[in-house]
Formats: structure tokens, C-alpha cells, sequence
């Protein structure tokens, strides 16, 4: 598709604005004497962004199996709360009551549903959050006048988690998986030492198993005055069946993009709250939204980490995750966690026929396949655009590193059994061109607006703009 | 609300299939004791009516009064296109485009997002944003640290005092010290480089006033020129930085087309010269073939991100404001050139309110200087007794303590002459 530039003719917008007679004080040579920007009239600017959407896939046009980014149906009601006018309001306005009262209901119930003591919702999304959250246990340490310069994180995390870590300057120390797909017990009593601030867990993990352990590692590591900090990327898993903080957690983020039905929106906003135990109130991001008399307030700690967004957080995000609690309650947010994982788990009983299982055993919101048993040099790669052709956006590839030519496949509760069945079908169907019809797979996706897409080239010589050549 | 469409025949012989009996087989691996015992003290179910009802009321106890707030969030006006557009599915809920193939429509409208930032800015590349313009500017400030291996920045006290809280718990947990950069009238006063990686200043700066930018390159020509802009439309009139050399461009781009929202989502901007490339954080859409040939999108240059570099990439950052972003190219394509006059109307109406404003007794301009769309005035406690029921600015003693009764004032096209005219009248009758 044409580019807005090529698209451009000077003089053709349809948005004039009329000025004042009014001097301006800004001299000539502070001023520009150009802007380059395209120019379409309003029809051709909604056309223009119309059809790149027809070229875009999204939960609304099909099944997202995108292991650990539960792309789960995002209800509409939620765009209308976001939209409501009152809300609109600018962020140093005194009267922000309605504002508060909305952040503050949302911490009380994410508190509820984790079991930690508070929650900050300043972080834009969950690397944030991580990054808040690992800031919090330095700061905490340096507190405590100790000097700790390591983190554990098991060789299964989110990439976010290591660069997280190092953002504060601590190293990350990898420990092993076990054969059961958790945490090996040995490699992290041997780990952990004096020297080590804590652990960085995802639980349930990128295998989508939750550790049966998870007591003696959090054990482990608070016996060496560690802390726990959990990623929470998977607690769709969890909802209303068990909570965090009583496995041992003191510092977690949520991802409301995931769990909470905000929609990704391409890549973003997110919205990444941290929780923490009571001792590690103080040290959450500045200001805190608490309630003084029934009154909502702003709230500043001494030995808080600091801000760490302009204002609090990615607020119309946290409307949208608010209205989605209240709209399902109770009840639906463990009906939510059960119907996730009936389905994560009816798909890899189905699958594991055809396609290699490392690790078989019951799992939670999701489970990870591979190409171990694919005929004729097929790759995982290949199975993933193939997957596109019969209407499915493919599952995460490639990842966790653990597994080789990983197929990470996360359902989530609001796909129907219907569409869950024609995902094995069309995997079987992808199994048996595999050995029939490699090519294809090979040149996958045939169906799509573009065919595959040449990434080593688009890297060779960036072209990042319109202007570059 | 329910959006769980499993019925209960469904989940029977689903679970029959898998071979238990029970749901609750499922979560065998949790240890037994941690299962809860009763339901989640949170309220149940609402119908969309009840639920509407509900935050509609919560939503009243906000008021929105005549207001003149700025300082890092903006009122502007959203064309009509913008939630037209971002409000489609196919773009909303979509996921970080990890699969080109069904993802161009993101991909091209970031890649030219990328090249209408490098437009406003002159610099040779720009990302596909990040979290809001304080983050963007401590990753910036981490990057120059990268960059010239010195663990120390000099930072404007005319920065938004937000953006220096941010910038300093990021150098706290990055050990990199901040020499803060002292204020003469308004503007940026001397520094010393030595020892320093990078200078960071605000343009238009928080006074609303345009630094000297000419003469702070000069200063620092050792070291990396960062600036950060709250009020991303003062671009559309302002020279470019290119044009002063800056090395990183920090910005915050919610005036283009995204609502005030109580402070979020934001849409952080970077853009840099093509020598920092490879050290710039977050996701770039880059242009390629398809195998027959066809132009196409896709991510590139991955391997500075976390996913692929994990401890050694240049950021953490992994999802990002992609939607803001979206709503900042279809603004800027829905006006295109005339984005240049509306900038001169928020000028304009920020000169008009300044000079019936500094008539009046009691009332003074404080640093008489070019301003974009915001100034300050120190208005006596008399006359703003009278201004109870408007917003008339953001008071700047609480920030700096020397400005006392000092309020910086901003206007744009959501604030006519008639609010203006409004407001000298309530003071001078």
C-alpha cells in the first residue's frame, strides 16, 4: 500500500484553522520555515488508516493463541468506561475525586485478589513494573546498609526479566529447570547465598506449570534474607484459586493488558501495577493514592523509590481493567482462571498426538509444543505462517528458550470449544502437509495481504523513515 | 457480564477428553493448603447497565471548571478521525507486531509515525514510542551515560520538576549522578562539562519560555545535547533541533490526539541522529520485501531488545504505547501543514491572555521573554480570590519556593478569547 507521503498533495487538507490578528512573540529566526508534513484531505486520511487496518489481525478477527500474552477478549463495555467524559480530566486538576476514587477501588481489589498489602498502578507495563519492582528491593537493601549484587532468575523468564535487573545494576544468575519443568531445587540452594537480593519468578511459569515447589523456593530464599518478586504476567491462571502472597511473594507487577482485558492495542498501553507486602509499603513509586477519613489523597514516603511516570500511571488502562472486574465480580474472575485452563488443557491433550510435548503433564493457562517430530526439515517458523492461512494469529515461537523450537500456545477462556477444535484441526492439517506438501508450508502464508516477510533484509540496511534511502 | 462461553456440557466432556474427573485435578500442583477456601471478597456480577450507572456515578465527582492547566499534559482538541481510526478492532486488540505478515497495518503506520516524528524533529530516527515523556527522557539520560562512559548528567532546573523526580530515581538505580543546572530569569543558566556525559534541558522549557539553544550547544560541545518538550505542538512553529545539533530528542506527544486522561496513557517520544542507532531503546518498524518482492514492514533491529539480548539490552522496555502512537500519526496526517497554524493560534492566544492579564493591578508577567503556549504570572492573593471557580494555573511555589504566587498559565484552541475575556472580566469587576 501506498505510503502517506506518496499519497500527499500540498494544499489538500481538509483541516484549515482560521488565526487572530494577533502578533506573535516569537522572532523569525527562532521560527521554522518548513513543515514537511503529508498533506491528504480527511477522506483519504480515514481510507488511508481504514485499509492498513484490513491488513491487520486482532482478537476481534480471530483466535490469538499468543503464549504469555493472554490475548483474551477485550469487552467493549470497557471502551465506553475509558470514554466517559468526566474522566478526561488533566492529571494537577484539584478537582480529580471521581480520578482517585477509581485508582483507589482498583488497588483494593487488586490487593484482594493477590493478597499482597499495596499496590502502586504508576507503571505503564510490566517491564516497568519489573523495573519498579527490582528498585524496590535495592532500595530496601540499601536500607538495611547492605550491599547485595545478584538476582536469580531461572533460564525459563521473559526477557524483560534479566534487563529488568540490570537496569539497578544487579547481575542476573540463571538457575536451571528441572526435569518436570520447575525450578531445580539444588541448582537454587547452591545459588543462594548472602550475596543474592532475591529471585525473579514467573509462576505459573512460561511453561505454563506452576511449581510445585513454590514454597521451599520462596523458603530458600527468604532463609538468606532474599526476597520474592513475581512476574505476573500469568495470573489469569490463579485468579480466585490461589493467591500470591501466600506462596511467599513480596513484590509482584500484574499485567492489566493480560490478565485484566485491556486491549494491547498494537503494543500498547499497558498498565503494569506492583503489589507489595506490608514492609514494603514505603519504598512503592511517589505519590500513593490512599484513603485518609474516607477521603482519597495523594500520600508521599521518604523512602519511597521515587516517581516513575509524569503523573500516575497509564490512567484510562486502569478504567478499563476496573470496569472488567466489576462487570464479572467475584464468581467470574475464578471462572476466568478454571475455563483458561480447561482449555490450555483440552488443547494439549489434543495436540500432543501430533506434535511433540516435552513437557507432558497437566498445565495451567498454557503449554509449550515443538518441531521435534516434524517431517521434512519443517520448522516451527513454517508452521507459524502456515497457521495464518486458516484464520489464526500464531502462538508465541521460539520461546522459552528451554525448549527447542518452542510453540508457546495460550488459548485463554473466551475462545469457544468451536474454535479450540478447528485450532487442532488446523494444526493437523499442518502436521500432514508437513509430510505431504512441504512446500507449502515453506512458503507460507499464501492467503495473507503480503507474503513472508524478508526480516534479514529489512536489517541489513535499516530504512526507518520515509526519507532515509 | 460473563465472557467465559464454555456451557456446562462443554466443560464435562472437555474434561473427559483430558481424563480427570474434576476441575479442580487441574490445579493439582498447587500444594493444597494455598488453595482458597472462599470466593474473593469482590463484588458480583453487573449487567453493562449496572456497570455504567455506576462509574458514570463515580465519574460526577470530578468537575471540569474553565481551565488553563498545562505543565506536561494539554487540552487539545481530537479530530474526528482519531477514535475513528483507533477505535477499530484490527488495530486495538492486536498484540507488538511479532508477525509481519498480519500485522502491516500496524507496521506501516508506524513506520510512518517514525518518519512524521523525524519531520518535526529533523533527526535521522525516531522509535515506535515509548511509556510518556519522563521515561523517555531517563532512557535517553541512561543511553548518553552508554554512550560517553561518564556516570554523571547536568539537568535544567527549568525541566518540569516531574520529569527531574523521574530522572532521579532512574539515576539512583542506574548509579549515575545529576548535577542539577541552575535558572536565570527563566531560562538555563551556565554549566560546567567536565565530568558530565550528557546536558538535558526542556524546550519550550516548564515556563513555557524557548531556551537559547544556539548557545547551550556552544557550551556543551563535549558532550551529548538531550533536550525533553512537554508541549510536542510548539514543534509545528519552532525550528527544528536538528538545527541546533541536538544528539537525543525527548518528547512527550499526548497534545497529538490523545486525550488529558488524568496523566495516561502518554505517548513517549525518541528520536536520535543515525550514529546512536543501534543504542536507541524499544521497537523500530523498518521497511522490507515479501518474497515476491512487494514492499513490507517489519520490526527490525531486535537485537538490541530484551528478548534477544536479555541483560544486555539497551532497555527493558517491551510493551510500549503503540495505540497513542497510532492517534499521533492519524492526528498529524489529518492536519498536515496546518498543524504550522494551529500552533500559531495556540501562540497567539497565550500572547492575547498574557497582555490583558498584565493590564490588570496586581498582576506581572515574570520572565518577559518568548514564550510558545505557556507563561508565568505572579498574580496578588486578592485577585485570585476571585478566580475560585476557574483553573487559572499551575501554582509553581510547591517546585519553586522563590516563585511564590507565581502560576504558569497556558492556552490552546480550547481556550478562545471569549473563556479569556471571561476571566479578565470576573478579575476587573
Amino acid at each position: 500500500m501506498k505510503l502517506l507521503n506518496e499519497k500527499s498533495k500540498q494544499g489538500s487538507s481538509s483541516f484549515n484553522v482560521s488565526l487572530l490578528d494577533i502578533q506573535t512573540n516569537i522572532s523569525d529566526n527562532l521560527q521554522r520555515t518548513d513543515l514537511n508534513l503529508p498533506e491528504l484531505p480527511e477522506v483519504e486520511v480515514v481510507r488511508h488508516y481504514t485499509n492498513l487496518s484490513k491488513s491487520n489481525f486482532g482478537v476481534d478477527n480471530g483466535p490469538y493463541p499468543l503464549g504469555s500474552c493472554t490475548m483474551k477478549y477485550n469487552p467493549k463495555i470497557n471502551e465506553i468506561a475509558a470514554n466517559i467524559p468526566e474522566f478526561n480530566i488533566h492529571p494537577l486538576s484539584q478537582h480529580n475525586k471521581g480520578a482517585l476514587e477509581i485508582i483507589y477501588r482498583l488497588q483494593e481489589y487488586l490487593c484482594e485478589i493477590t493478597g499482597m498489602h499495596a499496590f502502586s498502578t504508576q507503571p505503564a507495563a510490566g517491564a516497568h513494573g519489573e523495573s519498579t519492582g527490582i528498585m524496590i528491593m535495592r532500595a530496601w537493601f540499601e536500607k538495611r546498609g547492605e550491599k547485595r549484587t545478584k538476582v536469580i532468575i531461572p533460564d525459563s523468564a521473559h526477557g524483560t526479566n534479566p534487563a529488568s535487573v540490570s537496569l539497578s545494576r544487579f547481575q542476573p544468575l540463571q538457575v536451571k529447570s528441572g526435569l518436570s519443568g520447575g525450578i531445580d531445587l539444588d541448582d537454587l540452594r547452591q545459588k543462594m547465598n548472602d550475596n543474592v537480593a532475591g529471585i525473579m519468578i514467573t509462576n505459573p511459569n512460561t511453561l505454563g506449570i506452576f511449581d510445585e515447589n513454590i514454597l521451599e523456593i520462596t523458603e530458600t530464599v527468604h532463609s538468606h534474607g532474599g526476597l520474592c518478586y513475581l512476574d505476573g504476567a500469568n495470573t489469569n491462571a490463579m485468579l480466585g484459586i490461589v493467591k500470591p502472597a501466600d506462596f511467599g511473594i513480596d513484590i509482584m507487577h500484574l499485567n492489566l493488558h493480560k490478565t485484566f482485558s485491556t486491549p494491547h492495542g498494537g503494543g500498547g498501553p499497558g498498565s503494569g501495577p506492583v503489589g507489595v507486602t506490608e514492609v514494603l509499603k514505603p519504598f512503592l513509586p511517589n505519590p500513593r493514592i490512599i484513603k485518609k477519613n474516607d477521603e482519597t489523597e495523594f500520600e508521599q514516603s521518604e523512602e519511597s523509590i521515587g516517581r516513575i511516570h509524569s503523573f500516575y500511571g497509564n490512567f484510562s488502562v486502569l478504567l478499563r481493567a476496573y470496569s472488567y472486574i466489576k462487570a464479572i465480580g467475584s464468581s467470574g474472575l475464578r471462572n476466568v482462571a478454571e475455563n483458561a485452563v480447561l482449555n490450555a488443557n483440552y488443547m494439549r491433550e489434543k495436540l500432543k498426538r501430533h506434535y511433540h510435548l516435552q513437557y507432558d503433564r497437566i498445565c495451567q493457562h498454557e503449554f509449550v509444543i515443538d518441531d521435534s517430530l516434524m517431517p521434512n526439515g519443517i520448522t516451527t517458523n513454517d508452521i507459524a505462517k502456515r497457521l495464518m492461512d486458516f484464520g489464526f494469529h500464531p502462538p508465541t515461537i521460539y520461546f522459552p528458550l528451554i525448549v527447542k523450537g518452542a510453540m508457546m500456545i495460550e488459548p485463554t477462556e473466551t475462545e469457544t470449544r468451536e474454535n479450540l477444535d478447528a485450532f487442532i484441526e488446523a494444526m493437523k492439517a499442518i502436521k500432514e502437509e508437513a509430510e505431504n506438501d512441504p512446500e507449502k508450508l515453506t512458503n507460507a502464508p499464501l492467503k495473507t495481504p503480503i507474503g513472508r516477510i524478508d526480516i534479514v533484509h529489512a536489517a541489513r540496511k535499516p530504512k526507518l523513515t520515509w526519507h532515509s534511502t | 457480564m460473563d465472557y467465559t462461553p464454555n456451557t456446562d456440557e462443554d466443560r464435562e466432556s472437555m474434561l473427559k477428553e483430558i481424563g480427570v474427573q474434576d476441575i479442580m485435578d487441574l490445579f493439582k500442583n498447587i500444594p493444597e493448603n494455598l488453595i482458597l477456601k472462599s470466593p474473593l471478597r469482590i463484588p458480583d456480577q453487573l449487567s453493562e447497565f449496572e456497570l455504567i450507572r455506576e462509574l458514570e456515578k463515580i465519574s460526577k465527582k470530578n468537575k471540569k471548571p474553565l481551565s488553563f492547566l498545562g505543565g506536561g499534559n494539554y487540552n487539545h482538541h481530537i479530530p474526528s478521525t482519531v477514535n475513528a481510526i483507533t477505535s477499530r478492532g484490527e488495530f486495538s486488540t492486536s498484540y507488538t507486531p511479532y508477525q509481519p505478515e498480519i500485522n502491516q497495518g500496524t507496521l506501516q503506520a508506524i513506520f510512518e509515525y517514525q518518519s512524521m516524528i523525524c519531520e518535526l524533529t529533523g533527526m535521522d530516527v525516531a522509535n515506535a514510542s515509548m511509556y510518556d515523556g519522563a521515561t523517555s527522557l531517563a532512557e535517553a539520560m541512561i543511553l548518553a551515560s552508554r554512550i560517553k562512559g561518564k556516570k554523571q548528567v547536568l539537568v535544567s532546573q527549568a525541566l518540569n520538576p516531574f520529569y527531574r523526580e523521574v530522572l532521579n530515581t532512574y539515576a539512583r538505580a542506574s548509579e549515575i549522578k545529576i548535577v542539577e543546572v541552575d535558572i536565570a530569569g527563566g531560562l538555563t543558566s551556565d554549566f560546567e562539562t567536565e565530568g558530565s556525559s550528557a546536558i538535558i534541558i526542556q524546550n519550550p522549557n516548564f515556563f513555557g519560555l524557548i531556551e537559547n539553544l544556539e548557545e547551550i550547544r556552544k557550551k556543551a560541545e563535549d558532550i551529548l545535547f538531550i533536550t525533553s518538550t512537554t508541549e510536542s505542538l510548539g514543534w509545528a512553529m519552532l525550528k527544528p533541533f536538528s538545527e541546533y545539533d541536538v544528539d537525543i530528542v525527548t518528547a512527550e506527544g499526548q497534545s497529538f490526539g490523545n486525550p488529558m486522561n488524568f496523566g495516561g496513557p502518554g505517548l513517549g517520544i525518541i528520536a536520535t541522529k543515525q550514529a546512536y542507532l543501534r543504542q536507541i531503546p524499544g521497537r523500530l518498524a523498518g521497511e522490507t520485501v515479501d518474497i515476491h518482492g512487494n514492499r513490507g514492514f517489519a520490526l527490525t533491529l531486535c537485537t538490541r531488545e530484551q528478548h534477544i539480548r536479555r541483560e544486555k539490552a539497551t532497555s527493558n522496555i517491551c510493551t510500549n504505547e503503540g495505540l497513542c502512537a497510532l492517534a499521533a500519526a492519524v492526528y498529524l496526517a489529518t492536519y498536515g501543514r496546518n498543524l504550522g497554524k494551529l500552533a500559531q493560534l495556540n501562540n497567539q492566544l497565550a500572547v492575547y491572555f498574557s497582555d490583558k492579564l498584565t493590564q490588570i493591578k496586581g498582576i506581572d508577567l515574570v520572565f518577559d521573554k518568548p514564550f510558545f503556549n505557556e507563561f508565568v504570572v505572579k498574580i496578588h492573593k486578592d485577585i485570585l480570590s476571585k478566580l475560585s471557580d476557574i483553573e487559572i494555573g499551575i501554582s509553581l511555589e510547591k517546585y519553586y519556593p522563590n516563585l511564590e504566587d507565581c502560576y504558569l498559565v497556558c492556552c490552546t484552541e480550547m481556550t478562545p478569547k471569549e473563556d479569556i475575556n471571561r476571566v479578565i472580566d470576573e478579575i476587573t469587576q
